[in-house]
């Protein structure tokens, strides 16, 4: 697999260098890739349950808002 | 009509490059030439014109770089230390896949960064705080900003980037969700546990830049 690049820009010379990730960035990079694939399945069950709680309770978002608020 | 003295005048007055017209007193034309890059005119009464070159001693903003975004991240380095504040100013960030953007400074990959920041988006609100992380992680929240309706802006503060010890950072974003149906909005601190800003890193966390540019200001 082809790793990604990463740019490096020297503001005092305007050199702007662009480079393939090392393995150890792109190790994290793979890596957050999974967190960030969690987490979106992560906040589309929170949503779903929060949807299904205000719909037995016949609330609103904003009702509910209005009562944490 | 134009007398031979105002022809002499226009012509002969100016000497150099930049050089401007300026007077002494009534009817007594001057000139005034150009100051040094980066000054600006101001009225002074006892300058024999009335006008002097100055420089800005504070509140003037230098554009230090200006960084098109590419690849899963882009940096800034050697940033001038000749300024009292930086401004970071992102404009039209997109990035080619769902992914949380995040800011490193001097390329510390450490537990050195405590940040917190208040969302809203959609009429909901929520907050966070998070301590000991690798990065600032939500300069932009949890947002997407995937395609080219979810461009990110944001404006960051360092104040005092040239403190050898702790840097705090301030921001504010927008962007998200897609225009018109609903943005989001951010605004963090953080509180950096390193020395002076030489270089400033915004990452897309799993993904890469599509488009995006940042803007590096110092401020007196």
């Amino acid at each position: 697999m082809t790793k990604p690049t990463v740019r490096i820009h020297n503001a005092e010379t305007n050199e702007i260098i662009d480079r393939e990730m090392t393995d150890a960035e792109f190790a994290q990079w793979q890596s957050a890739q999974e967190t960030e694939a969690q987490r979106v399945i992560n906040e589309i069950a929170k949503a779903a349950q929060r949807q299904a709680i205000l719909d037995r309770l016949g609330l609103t978002n904003d009702e509910a808002a209005l009562l944490l608020s | 009509m134009t007398r031979a003295r105002d022809t002499a005048n226009i012509v002969d007055l100016p000497d150099a490059k930049g050089d401007l017209y300026a007077s002494t007193a009534a009817d007594t034309p001057a000139r005034l030439g150009v100051g040094t890059d980066g000054q600006v005119l101001t009225a002074s009464s006892s300058d024999t014109t009335g006008l002097a070159w100055t420089t800005i001693s504070s509140g003037g903003m230098t554009l230090l770089s200006t960084t098109t975004l590419s690849g899963a991240s882009t940096t800034v380095s050697s940033i001038s230390q000749s300024y009292t504040n930086l401004t970071i100013v992102v404009k039209n960030l997109v990035q080619a896949a769902a992914s949380t953007v995040y800011m490193r400074i001097n390329g510390v990959n450490a537990p050195n960064y405590n940040y917190g920041w208040v969302q809203t988006s959609n009429g909901t609100t929520s907050s966070n705080t998070n301590n000991g992380f690798y990065q600032i992680d939500q300069i932009f929240g949890p947002v997407i900003g995937d395609t080219d309706a979810r461009r990110l802006g944001a404006t960051i503060s360092i104040p005092q980037y040239t403190n050898t010890t702790n840097q705090f950072i301030y921001w504010t974003s927008v962007g998200g969700a897609g225009f018109p149906t609903y943005q989001t909005y951010v605004t963090g601190g953080a509180q950096f546990q390193g020395t002076n800003v030489t270089s400033l890193t915004l990452g897309s966390s799993s993904s890469s830049f599509s488009s995006g540019t940042m803007y590096i200001y110092g401020v007196k």
